[in-house]
């Protein structure tokens, strides 16, 4: 899996591109805590690109949603493929998280 | 240009040598003119007024002057004398030549002399007189003064009109010969000059040559080494060797480009005629389900000597080669083309693999002066079960690529074709299940060498295969390629890469029912190897791709949950994954020989908690529960085996 990061309207934006699962999710795991280590309070996560997610992938959202929301800040999911939609859906994340459907839709609710 | 050049410069040089040498003789000779005319002047003058003074002694005493102004006026005649004064010796002049009176600068003169002590000698003064002009001054004493005295002027502007005209006659000598010299100058000149300056013309008209034609009749500057033996003449030489030097260089250098140019543009078009031999059409059969079929040839020169082919023998048959000649370039390229050829004569001669081999081979022999060898691998796929038959000339064994496991083809013994007719080429045989590939490939990849002359090795293109496991023919065959650049970035190619990659798809009519099965260590890195294998058998049953995607979510989190936690040793397991396809549901077993472990035993998760309450785990065995239809597990055999069956949706 590939993390690209872009900073758009002065919020983060973390693009997910390709598998999340038990061997990527370490990786994406160290990036959210070091970002909320970092001072980072508001984020938008890029789904778009994403074609997999197992539990080990939804995992870190539920971490990332925690730590940021404790320090204060929020995060936004938005633009999910297919398959993602359907395990978030089984695993009830629409009622925890903002998930939204464009990236614009998910900048605006940051401001 | 040169000339007028020249010849300025010389003409200056003359012009000021001559200057300086006019100037300073015409000085010096006058100068000595003047003194010696002074001296002459001075001692006439002294002689006659020691004459007169003489003379005058007696006239002086009795007091005749009439006979004093008559030697005066004798004394007037020589030459340069301009007056003679006689004085008595009270000063008064008794007699002169002076007319009418004397002027009173010889008056005054001659009050001043008076107490001149003389010594029996003369008085010499430079006397100018208004209106007369300037004078030598000689007074002499008579009786030392006590009678009177004698002054005689002797004309000074005659002195100065004789070195004028002295000096006059010296500068027209020396224009003279100022003027013979500057004609010598020219005629000099201009000999050193003009080869000079038809060397220079010849050397503008060469920039426009053209060096490679030869020289039409001599050359312009060919006389000039002979007529100055001189640095000139040198040079001229030099001119024309370096002339011919500069034509003979040119014409072999466009020799050696016309060549050179040829020999690419034939190289090129060998290089066309050699691509074309091989085919390139990808997917080669459209029509043909039951297998994929890719292969690539990048040779390391313009042209090589590896070469596939791959045909159908009769409807069900097809027929795959690979080969390597000996040797690189022209060659072996020659003799590739001529192995392809035979190749195909003779596997529509013969249909097994063993026989196609011996039968080239004979051929190979035949007439091989130049002792070049091919390596051959050949076999044959019957495309209804999936058996293979192959025979192997000495090649580089291809790799079976399995869900289980990656491994060369069991060797059949033959020898590279070409080196001698007394060998017999044996066959064997495999059966290809569904998904099972065959990778063939020329010693190029597995020796291609990074900087540091480390080969790219059988184990990493194994590795490879390993991991490439699933993918397409396109794909394997890119990806080693791939590879193969990679591990040699930046080193130069030393080899011909040639691979052609075989994937057997479907064993026909067995679309309904099929068994694969997967062999994983536990490393969680071999849960996207199998997600690959699983949209793969998910393709060839057409199953949906929601089917597709919930099989491997269930299957990574069972492996996921089984590699994380199953094993307490830390060292390596396998587990076993088989697919199967009965009546319309797909099972899936999982079998892994870790603690006992049953997975269903895990609570439920509420998905409806808040954020804040939800725990971190639990999730992987909900999604499974949800995804799959059936799920049932068992402890046999010291194994845990997880069973999952969910109903078949067509895509």
């Amino acid at each position: 899996m590939d993390i690209h990061e872009d900073r758009k309207d002065g919020f983060l934006v973390l693009g997910l591109e390709g598998r999340l699962d038990a061997v990527s999710s370490k990786m994406f795991e160290e990036k959210v805590l070091a970002l909320v280590d970092g001072g980072e309070r508001r984020i938008v996560i890029d789904l778009s690109r994403l074609d997999y997610v197992s539990s080990a992938g939804l995992r870190v959202f539920l971490v990332a949603s925690k730590r940021f929301t404790a320090a204060g800040g929020k995060v936004v999911l938005c633009s999910l493929q297919e398959p993602v939609k359907q395990v978030f859906d089984i695993v009830g994340f629409y009622s925890i998280f903002s998930i939204l459907n464009s990236k614009d839709e998910a900048l605006n609710s940051l401001r | 240009m040169t000339r007028a050049s020249l010849f300025t410069k010389t003409l200056v040089l003359i012009v000021v040598l001559f200057g300086i040498i006019a100037c300073a003789t015409s000085i010096l000779s006058g100068w000595n003119l003047y003194r010696n005319l002074t001296q002459e002047y001075q001692s006439k003058g002294v002689a006659i007024a020691k004459s007169i003074a003489d003379s005058s002694v007696e006239l002086l005493l009795n007091a005749d002057v009439s006979t004093i102004q008559s030697v005066v006026d004798q004394f007037t005649e020589i030459k340069g004398v301009s007056y003679v004064i006689v004085f008595d010796g009270q000063g008064e002049a008794i007699s002169h030549t002076f007319v009418p009176t004397v002027p009173g600068d010889v008056l005054e003169l001659q009050r001043q002399t008076r107490t001149h002590s003389f010594n029996g000698g003369a008085l010499t003064n430079n006397l100018r007189v208004e209106g007369m002009g300037d004078f030598l001054d000689i007074s002499y004493p008579i009786l030392a003064g006590v009678a009177g005295y004698v002054h005689v002027g002797m004309d000074r502007s005659l002195i100065r009109s004789r070195i004028w005209s002295a000096v006059a006659d010296q500068q027209g000598l020396m224009f003279v010969i100022f003027l013979l010299s500057a004609l010598a100058a020219y005629a000099f000149v201009k000999r050193i000059s003009q080869p000079l300056e038809q060397l220079a013309a010849h050397a503008g008209k060469l920039a426009t040559q053209d060096f490679s034609v030869p020289m039409t009749g001599p050359s312009d500057i060919d006389h000039l080494p002979k007529k100055s033996q001189d640095e000139v003449g040198k040079l001229a030489e030099s001119f024309i060797t370096m002339e011919r030097a500069l034509r003979q260089s040119v014409r072999e250098l466009k020799e050696t480009t016309a060549a050179k140019e040829r020999i690419e543009s034939e190289l090129k078009i060998a290089r066309d005629i050699q691509m074309s031999m091989v085919p390139k059409t990808f997917p080669p059969f459209p029509n043909r389900p039951e297998f994929d079929l890719y292969a690539i040839l990048v040779p390391a020169r313009e042209v090589g000597g590896d070469f596939y082919d791959f045909f159908f023998i009769d409807d069900n048959h097809l027929c795959f080669v690979i080969g390597d000649v000996s040797g690189k370039g022209i060659p072996a390229a020659l003799f590739m083309a001529v192995t392809r050829t035979l190749f195909r004569t003779t596997a529509s001669k013969v249909s097994e693999p063993d026989k196609i081999l011996s039968l080239l081979n004979l051929e190979m022999c035949r007439d091989n002066d130049t002792c070049m060898f091919v390596t051959v691998f050949c076999a044959v796929l019957d495309i209804r079960t999936g058996e293979v038959e192959y025979s192997n000339g000495g090649h580089n064994l291809p790799y079976l690529v399995s869900h289980c496991a990656v491994a060369p083809l069991k060797n059949t013994g033959g020898m590279a074709l070409g080196f001698t007719q007394d060998v017999t080429y044996r066959s064997e045989n495999i059966v290809l299940r569904a998904g099972d590939e065959l990778f063939l490939y020329t010693d190029g990849v597995t020796e291609a060498m990074d900087e540091g002359g480390n080969q790219f090795s059988e184990p990493r293109l194994a590795e490879f295969l390993h991991e490439a496991n699933g993918s397409s023919a396109t794909e394997i065959i890119h990806g080693a390629v791939d590879q193969v650049r990679r591990h040699s970035a930046g080193a130069p190619q030393s080899d011909d890469i040639t691979a052609l990659a075989l994937k057997y798809l479907l064993t026909a009519g067995a679309t309904t029912s099929e068994t694969i099965v997967v062999e994983l260590k536990n490393d969680l890195r071999e849960i996207e190897r199998l997600a690959r294998i699983a949209d793969d058998f998910g393709r060839r049953h057409r199953l949906n791709a929601e089917t597709s995607h919930n099989v491997k979510v269930a299957l990574d989190e069972i492996l996921t949950n089984v590699i994380s936690y199953a094993y307490a040793d830390g060292g390596e397991h396998s587990i076993i994954i088989r697919f199967s396809l009965e009546q319309g549901r797909l099972i899936i077993a999982v079998e892994d020989d870790g603690r006992p472990f049953n997975p269903l035993n895990a609570p439920e998760p509420d998905t409806k908690q808040l954020l804040e309450e939800r725990p971190l785990g639990g999730l992987g065995i909900h999604l499974v529960r949800k995804l799959i239809d059936e799920l049932e597990y068992r402890r046999q055999n010291d194994r845990n085996i997880l069973v999952m069956r969910l109903k078949v949706k067509e895509a």
